[in-house]
């Protein structure tokens, strides 16, 4: 794409100063170099951001999650909790949902067993793409206590569903659940900060 | 409506005792009292439907349990019930063999041994003749091997679980 | 497309007389064992007459974890990790205690004053936490959502008392063999006064919103009755046998720990229907209130764990059961020991596995939503029903 010139000139006749010219007159124009891109939003003029459609996307898609209620054990209290009006997952654009057709995030919390997981990965597969799965608690990370001697506990749900983020704790605070829904939202948005954890 | 708990060594402990004594006759092996006012019974198997049905009747009407502890060379079953109206409180167990014994069932006398004996079933792999819907409960159903017996092999390997 | 509106079917017919067709059976529908409802994930496999429930049959064990099997290769002390998360969780002082009353009779342990009166303290907070629970639970699963935040908000100021005590919002390993591992901080007992007694002066709005509301006893009045000859029969217990008017509380009936101590009544309801249930359990919470009241009066000053414990406790070969009241019946441990350091065999007597297998028989005759309001009444916790 090329650089559009400015058609108007400043005093004297000679061209004004050709950077701001076009936050001047308030006149859009496509830069088109690549390495603009990750520089965030550029205001271009007044009210206008120039960014790409996928980061509007992902900033939309991360800021309002919904929520397929997977509530199996302990952890299902502390999600609850989380939802509920102290610590208010709402005003993340967190809401929870009954069915997986409606979701976008699978909140897994409580203990796999071998029993559900077969349900777990029909839930996962019924829920539309892009679609993030959370392992809260440490059953759902690697089988908590129940790793030995537990003859009917999956040692993890990520043996049966691929996971984004891993909360610790048994239970894991509220607290916890809420830094990880802003721990995937900038996971979504592709923030780098991310990528360093 | 409620009734207070009696002392241990109350009549209708006594009364229960002389009527297990004399119903049972040499099925019931050994008796004795625990601290806390419970009446533990043993009998052989062949008199522990006959036990139950004394117990029954005796006003023992609320069940605790029925489980089994694995001795490795045999199994104990061990049913517990207390009594709302006398406040007596008995635990009665019999010896069966680690594989291919049946045990009547006590299902019609108390409606919560339903579930208790299907999972003695599941847990333990006894079977209880006369149950009418027998069948695993806290398994998957096509799981294979009874899990709380001393020698259960988890067949899970943790690093690569298979399940169904 | 065309427009088929205006076909005539198959089978004609005729004037004047209505003929169903031939292939209409009952409905077989499958609830769970994922589903919104907040109980857990429990299947039930119903058949349906229309709209009642003309069969159930329940299917659990998807949250089984293998407690029994786990607890034979742990030492005693260990154990109660488990007890209060793989068993009912919503109670888990309750499920220590119990499991701690087992061990403390095999092993001979005595238990001190000031940590019986803790320990009352805290297992009659978490019977109101996990009441308000199941009453937020039970208007969630109703419609009406606004209860569920108002339960929960009166829970989270209990939660934080719990946790300012011993560090857990839900699963607290605070019970340990011979009495309790940490003692209240200074005000705590103070504070546990005025939330309390915050939470009871809340009842009045409470009332307003759910308890009196004509929906409310639209839906629940009548629905699932329940006679006292029945609930024996069935094996009953906890909030269920008490809603029917019998008066049976095993605080009060077979007293453990120093319960005889306490001035309490035990309230009980009239028809044992889900109106009933949800009233036992709001008037519970008062009760509750009382104890804690009472013990916070007399809490002596003392040692919070039995002296000279050893720290892998090994008790003479052995069996003992212990019983106690939890919000939901009765739970028991069932203890054996063979002289080693590792329970040989625990059972576990759970209140939700007797009040889950009930289901079926208190729910045929009644609609599908009712359904769900019985199964919120019997507050089934799954981790007690599967273990």
């Amino acid at each position: 794409m090329e650089v559009w010139e400015i058609a108007d000139s400043g005093k004297n006749g000679a061209p004004a100063n050709p950077n701001r010219a076009w936050i001047d007159r308030g006149v859009l124009v496509p830069l088109g170099r690549p390495e603009h891109r990750e520089f965030g939003p550029l205001l271009v003029a007044p009210g206008v951001i120039l960014q790409s459609a996928q980061h509007v996307i992902s900033l939309a898609r991360s800021h309002s999650l919904w929520q397929m209620m997977f509530g199996l054990a302990c952890c299902a209290i502390e999600m609850m909790a989380a939802n509920a009006s102290n610590y208010d997952l709402d005003r993340f654009g967190v809401m929870p949902r009954g069915s997986p057709r409606q979701s976008d995030l699978l909140i897994v919390s409580g203990t796999v067993t071998y029993k559900v997981a077969p349900m777990v990965e029909r839930v996962y597969h019924q829920m539309p793409e892009p679609r993030w799965v959370i392992a809260m608690g440490n059953c759902a990370t690697a089988g908590s206590l129940y790793y030995h001697d537990g003859y009917s506990v999956v040692k993890g749900v990520d043996q049966v569903v691929p996971v984004d983020v891993y909360i610790s704790g048994c239970p894991p605070r509220p607290e916890a659940l809420i830094d990880c829904i802003l721990e995937l939202e900038r996971i979504i948005t592709g923030k780098e900060e991310a990528q360093r954890r | 409506m409620s009734a207070p708990a009696p002392a241990p060594g109350s009549p209708a402990r006594d009364t229960l005792l002389q009527a297990a004594r004399a119903g049972l006759g040499p099925a019931l092996i050994g008796y004795h009292g625990t601290s806390d006012g419970a009446l533990c019974l043993r009998v052989q198997l062949s008199g522990y439907r006959r036990a139950a049905e004394l117990l029954r009747s005796h006003g023992i009407d609320r069940l605790d349990f029925i489980t089994c502890v694995d001795w490795r060379h045999h199994l104990t079953l061990t049913l517990q019930g207390y009594g709302i109206g006398n406040g007596l409180q008995v635990r009665l167990s019999t010896r069966v063999a680690r594989d291919g014994q049946e045990v009547p069932t006590v299902t019609d006398l108390w409606f919560l041994a339903n579930w208790e004996e299907r999972e003695t079933y599941d847990q333990f792999g006894l079977v209880f003749s006369g149950h009418p819907d027998l069948r695993r409960l806290l398994n998957p159903d096509g799981w294979e091997g009874h899990p709380l017996r001393k020698d259960y092999v988890d067949r899970v390997d943790i690093n690569r679980p298979e399940y169904f | 497309m065309t427009d088929r509106s205006r076909e005539i079917p198959e089978r004609a017919i005729p004037e004047g007389e209505y003929q169903p067709p031939d292939d209409i059976q009952d409905f077989l529908i499958n609830i769970g064992p994922h589903h919104p409802g907040t109980h857990g994930v429990m299947r039930l496999v119903t058949r349906l007459d229309g709209e009642k429930v003309a069969g159930l049959d329940v299917r659990i064990g998807y949250m089984h974890r293998s407690l029994e099997k786990i607890v034979e290769n742990r030492t005693y002390p260990q154990v109660i990790a488990f007890t209060d998360r793989t068993t009912d969780y919503l109670a888990a002082m309750h499920n220590d205690w119990v499991y701690c009353l087992a061990a403390e009779k095999l092993l001979g342990i005595v238990v001190p004053e000031r940590a019986e009166f803790l320990r009352v303290i805290v297992a009659e907070m978490n019977r109101i936490t996990s009441h308000l629970m199941s009453i937020g639970a039970l208007g969630l699963d109703s419609g009406a959502p606004t209860y569920f935040l108002w339960c929960f908000n009166a829970r989270e100021r209990l939660v934080r008392l719990f946790e300012d005590i011993c560090g857990a919002r839900l699963t607290y390993v605070y019970m340990r063999l011979g009495g309790v591992i940490y003692d209240a901080p200074p005000g705590w007992l103070e504070r546990v006064r005025e939330t309390v007694r915050g939470v009871i002066d809340e009842f009045p709005s409470y009332r307003d919103l759910f308890h009196d509301n004509y929906i409310w006893h639209e839906r629940s009045k009548g629905v699932s009755t329940l006679s006292p000859e029945e609930a024996l029969r069935l094996g009953a217990q906890g909030p269920i046998l008490r809603s029917t008017g019998y008066r049976w509380d095993l605080r009060k009936n077979m007293p453990y720990s120093i319960y005889e101590r306490f001035e309490f009544d035990i309230p009980v309801g009239i028809k044992g229907d889900v109106y009933d249930r949800t009233e036992v359990r709001l008037a519970e919470i008062a009760e509750s209130a009382k104890i804690i009241h009472q013990a916070i009066e007399g809490i002596p000053a003392g040692p919070i764990l039995a002296a000279r414990i050893p720290r892998v406790p090994s008790p003479a070969p052995g069996e003992t059961y212990a019983r106690l009241e939890s919000p939901r019946g009765e739970i028991g441990c069932y203890l054996v020991s063979d002289g080693g350091m590792k329970p040989y065999r625990m059972k576990w007597r759970g209140a939700s596995f007797h009040n889950v297998a009930m289901l079926p028989a208190l729910s045929v005759g009644y609609t599908l939503s009712d359904l769900i309001n019985i199964v919120g009444t019997i507050d089934p916790v799954m981790g007690d029903v599967d273990r």
